[in-house]
């Protein structure tokens, strides 16, 4: 326990740390917020141009913290193949993931009366709870900066 | 479970999974997901810039689609 403690309580684990509890809290919300709530064409989707225009500003400005994050000192492990490996097939898997989502929102904006696309689904929620989805996408942008501006000179190797 | 419920969840799920692995890369003094994608940019610039390009493209679409009444 003293361990995971000293580790814990480290500046670099307190990014992780804080975005942990905040996707659980969030999951669960999600979940009792939606639950049940079926998806009709009728369902809202209009924020407002200002709502909008300030979403933009906090998501990019969520993408540079995390650069700004990404600099914490952290002990590095060394260079290790395994997870090199692991890196270039979880993107691999990613990508494949991402491609197969635009094929399904290209089929269904084709089609909209058989599938709904992920873009209404999207503004459907987001005009029900904009506040927790716009949440959710700074949390995404924090962690994209975190990864990217990772620099090795700030490991301390 | 609603395509609806899947979207709304989905995304804290993404986020969760990758958090909880963060923290358990830090117990087990493994390299870090941040680490890990560090490397792999430095070795592969230009797919770094193309992956990024392509995610980023792909979130500005879902979030600020054009709003149809």
């Amino acid at each position: 326990m003293k361990y995971i403690r000293e580790q814990l309580l480290r500046a670099y684990a307190a990014a992780p740390m804080v975005i942990l509890l905040f996707a659980a809290l969030m999951t669960v919300a999600a979940g009792i917020r939606f639950w049940g709530y079926a998806y009709t064409p009728g369902c809202p989707v209009l924020t407002s141009d200002g709502w909008i225009t300030g979403a933009a500003a906090a998501v990019v400005g969520a993408f540079f913290l995390g650069g700004l994050l990404g600099k914490l000192p952290h002990r590095h492990p060394g260079q290790n193949e395994v997870a090199e490996f692991g890196a270039q097939l979880g993107l691999t898997i990613f990508t494949g993931l991402v491609t197969v989502v635009w094929w399904y929102e290209t089929r269904a904006l084709a089609n909209p009366d058989q599938l709904p696309p992920i873009t209404s689904l999207t503004l459907c929620i987001k005009a029900n709870e904009r506040d927790w989805t716009l949440l959710v996408f700074i949390v995404g942008a924090l962690i994209a900066g975190r990864w990217l501006w990772h620099r090795p000179g700030t490991l301390f190797r | 479970m609603t395509g609806l419920l899947a979207v709304a969840v989905g995304g804290p799920v993404l986020i969760l999974a990758v958090a909880c692995f963060d923290v358990a890369c830090l117990l087990l003094k493994k390299p870090t997901p941040g680490q890990v994608i560090q490397w792999w940019a430095r070795d592969h610039p230009f797919l770094t810039a193309l992956l990024a390009g392509f995610v980023g493209a792909f979130t500005a679409h879902i979030f600020w689609h054009l709003q149809t009444p």
